[in-house]
């Protein structure tokens, strides 16, 4: 080694040393910082299938997660941190309530512009929202017979809607609505549009959807993906530039393609993978705000489940909580009924009363009906015909493995059954148009006015034949109690009257995780009317 | 031209060939494992395949007492896959049962008596052709319902127009040969000479397509299954089975990889027996010539 080389290293040594700590100093205060919303990209989130995208027909949460970023609603409502929910503006800016509660005033934003650029309002040609549109929007609801954006208790309790001037709206209800701004209920869907749009496109408005949303529609490609962009007008500009909903209708499929990058965010993640992601940080879970009953709901429409005997027979052969905790793992909640903890209805001790597995009571009651096993096959028969309960399932996990356990409980308990497993719409269609008549397998309506919507007047259970005058009279009643203890004793009550005569064959209660790359910032979890764009939240994707 | 033989020359040229074909004895010994399995299966079968233990959901394999594991409902995985093979062989016999019977009877006529009957019965089986098969299995089950029996019904009425088809070509080539001339010089009536002089020298030919057949229907029985359109949950079906694995893939292979290998084997058994069989059945490759 030469003196030029040595004094060199000299030199060169703490030069790297500075220039290392430098570079970590740099780096450990740039990690202490919180990181600065970018603006751009594309978020890209999966959607397990697409109804209608016209709100007014729009069926189940994977399409009200693509509706919700093209409509707006009056109101919207966001997740708080311990789990309760808090109403924010929408469309109104602000509301006041009078007459105690059975009127609502709501003044809408101005300045609030239909998206442009398509086949109703040519680019730079839109208009601004104003109160007629929303009262054309409501009318066209309600006009709409069994739209799923009119919730049963809204559809009970609404009177009219007028325009008072250009930017106000009332209201008008039959009395207080407790559920009136409760997410999946009261107005929560009730989106707004403009009248000449559904004038000029008519039932081709499902395939130009337009609004004044934080994202514009730009393209739907059946079975494949639905592409919305910035809506540059929105009253809040869009970090995003784009959102893509890629159709996986498979939730393992979704799952392996969450884990592969290829979508940013998913609902539903199975049971088995919740875990897993809580304890990674490359992901961020959320949790539903309320767990999802699983239920096998009896249809009137067959003779054979007149009797509540028959009914009592062949819910007393099921364990439900034991196959759902079996299947759910640690998502599900021991619970029976349609209401689970924290909403308004939920009873502890329905189980006890009404669902222990007891197959000595279903044997007994079957052999009141008049059925025993006389040709020895292990299942009862009468007449020479063997009882055999039809039942189907959608084909959505997790439904179809908790009624496949559900058949062999019965099997086991000398019931036969007949099960098939048929696409969601399908099964959708034996609740609303009524065609069902078999024992009808479906997961939903949890949290405030589930149990109303399911088994209340015009509720999804009527069109089947399901109909208890005096429990539904008491949850009409209860939509109208603003005060939680009050209607929780109502709902609880009329949950009792309900359940007691066996209309359903309760499978615990689910909480469902929905999964976002961590890349995903500033998002707020949220089932129903997915929030992506509002006052509290400005999703952005860290490049 | 086919060249008669007598019908027990079928059994002699097929006993023979199996004898030389180490890979035929092979797909022998596998299809009759697999028929003892599903002959024996309440008695060989550990566990009731139907049998929930929902405290013990996802057994791994190797597990004591359930060597291939548990499923996510706690069901014995060997178990379900031994009497899978019930329903696979069923469902395979069943099927070409259907569709030869058809197929057989329908071509017979058809070459036999030419003419618009011909025309009428080829041209169904022309448009039959025009679909793709699993298209088409799959159109009818969404309209008709899904169950194992639907599945049987489907299959067995789609795919006897291969039988139709050979049987066909075999009869119009069979009746001009001299000993029906003769048969007829001596007032046989077209019904005895079909089936008595006819038919029985097709049998060789409908038997190798019968082999194929039962792969080819088990296959296909199998993906209806897999896509939901099949046997229905609980039913231990193998295609079922490889659907509801497929959705729990990484959390436990086995219950993918168990059905899966059955499948594979039971077809590759079934193929290796039916290519020594149409090998050695075959005039020409059997003469060497």
């Amino acid at each position: 080694m030469n003196k030029r080389k040595f004094s060199n290293l000299y030199v060169g040594i703490p030069t790297t040393l500075i220039v290392a700590l430098l570079a970590l100093t740099f780096v450990f205060s740039v990690s202490g910082q919180e990181m600065e919303a970018v603006s751009g990209g594309t978020l890209c989130l999966r959607t397990a299938g697409i109804t209608s995208l016209d709100p007014v027909f729009t069926a189940g949460d994977p399409t009200n997660m693509i509706v919700s970023q093209i409509f707006e609603t009056l109101i919207r409502t966001v997740p708080n941190e311990d789990g309760s929910l808090t109403t924010i503006p929408g469309l109104a800016e602000s509301w006041e309530f009078e007459e105690d509660g059975a009127v609502v005033i709501f003044h809408i934003r101005q300045r609030a512009l239909y998206h442009d650029g398509n086949p109703v309002f040519a680019e730079g040609e839109s208009r601004e929202v104003v109160a007629e549109d929303v009262v054309y929007s409501f009318e066209r609801a309600f006009n709409t017979v069994a739209s799923p954006a009119v919730p049963s208790d809204l559809r009970n309790s609404y009177e009219s809607i007028e325009a008072i001037d250009d930017y106000t709206v009332r209201l008008t209800l039959n009395g207080p609505n407790g559920l009136l701004f409760a997410p999946g209920r009261g107005i929560s869907k009730m989106a707004t549009f403009p009248p000449e749009a559904i004038e000029q496109l008519g039932d081709d408005f499902a395939d130009h959807p337009i609004d004044t949303g934080p994202f514009e529609f730009v393209e739907y490609v059946p079975d494949d993906h639905v592409i919305l962009q910035r809506n540059e007008d929105y009253y809040i500009t869009p970090y995003l530039d784009e959102v893509l909903f890629k159709i996986i209708p498979d939730n393992n499929t979704s799952m392996i393609a969450l884990e592969a990058g290829e979508i940013d965010h998913m609902r539903n993640i199975p049971p088995l993978d919740v875990s897993r992601l809580d304890e990674s940080e490359d992901y961020v879970l959320y949790r539903h705000a309320c767990p999802v009953a699983a239920q096998l709901i009896f249809s009137m429409n067959n003779p054979l489940f007149e009797d509540v005997r028959m009914r009592e027979a062949i819910a007393r052969a099921v364990d439900g909580n034991a196959i759902s905790l079996a299947v759910n793992q640690s998502t599900h909640a021991d619970s029976c009924g349609t209401a689970g903890p924290g909403v308004a209805g939920h009873d502890p001790d329905m189980c006890d009363k009404y669902f222990t597995q007891d197959l000595e009571r279903s044997m007994s009651l079957l052999t009141e009906l008049g059925y025993s096993d006389s040709d020895g096959d292990g299942i009862v028969d009468k007449d020479g015909e063997s009882l055999v309960v039809p039942i189907d399932s959608w084909e959505i996990a997790p439904m179809p493995l908790l009624t496949e356990a559900v058949v062999t409980q019965l099997q086991d308990a000398g019931i036969g059954a007949d099960l098939r497993v048929a696409e969601i719409g399908t099964v959708i269609s034996y609740f609303n148009e009524g065609t069902g008549d078999s024992l009808l397998s479906m997961q939903g309506w949890c949290g405030e006015g589930g149990t109303t919507g399911l088994w209340g007047l015009g509720g999804f259970s009527e069109p089947i034949g399901v109909s208890y005058p005096e429990a539904q009279a008491l949850l009409t009643e209860s939509n109208k109690m603003v005060d939680f203890a009050d209607r929780d004793a109502a709902v609880r009550e009329a949950a009792n009257l309900l359940y007691s005569q066996y209309p359903a064959i309760p499978l615990g209660l689910t909480y469902f995780f929905m999964g976002a790359s961590s890349r995903v910032q500033d998002f707020s979890g949220q089932y129903w009317w997915m929030n992506i764009v509002i006052e509290r939240n400005n999703t952005w994707v860290e490049q | 031209m086919v060249t008669p033989q007598p019908a027990n020359w079928y059994l002699t040229a097929a006993w023979r060939g199996l004898r030389r074909s180490p890979s035929a004895q092979l797909g022998l010994f596998i299809l009759c494992s697999f028929g003892v399995l599903a002959a024996g299966a309440p008695w060989i079968a550990p566990h009731d395949p139907y049998k929930l233990d929902l405290l013990n959901t996802f057994l791994p394999p190797g597990s004591p007492d359930h060597i291939l594991g548990m499923d996510d409902l706690g069901r014995d995985t060997l178990s379900r896959v031994i009497y899978g093979s019930r329903v696979s062989l069923l469902v395979g016999l069943i099927v070409v049962g259907i569709a030869s019977t058809i197929g057989v009877s329908l071509g017979a006529i058809a070459g036999f008596f030419v003419g618009i009957v011909d025309n009428i019965i080829m041209r169904l089986v022309d448009v039959l052709y025009a679909f793709p098969f699993l298209i088409l299995a799959i159109a009818i089950a969404g309209i008709v319902g899904p169950s194992l029996t639907n599945l049987m019904i489907i299959l067995g009425a789609i795919v006897w127009i291969g039988y139709a088809r050979v049987v066909r070509g075999l009869v119009l080539s069979l009746k001009t040969q001299d000993y029906v001339t003769a048969a007829r010089a001596m007032g046989a009536t077209d019904w005895r000479i079909l089936t008595i002089h006819i038919l029985p020298n097709t049998v060789g030919i409908v038997a190798v397509q019968m082999t194929f057949g039962v792969a080819s229907a088990i296959l296909a029985a199998a993906t209806l299954s897999f896509l939901g359109l099949g046997a229905q949950p609980p039913t231990p079906e193998w295609g079922a089975m490889l659907s509801a694995g497929q959705r729990v893939i990484r959390h436990s292979s086995m219950l993918s990889v168990a059905p899966g290998v059955a499948i594979v084997l039971l077809i590759m058994a079934i193929n290796l027996l039916g290519d020594a069989l149409r090998d050695a059945t075959d005039p020409y490759l059997s003469s060497g010539v």
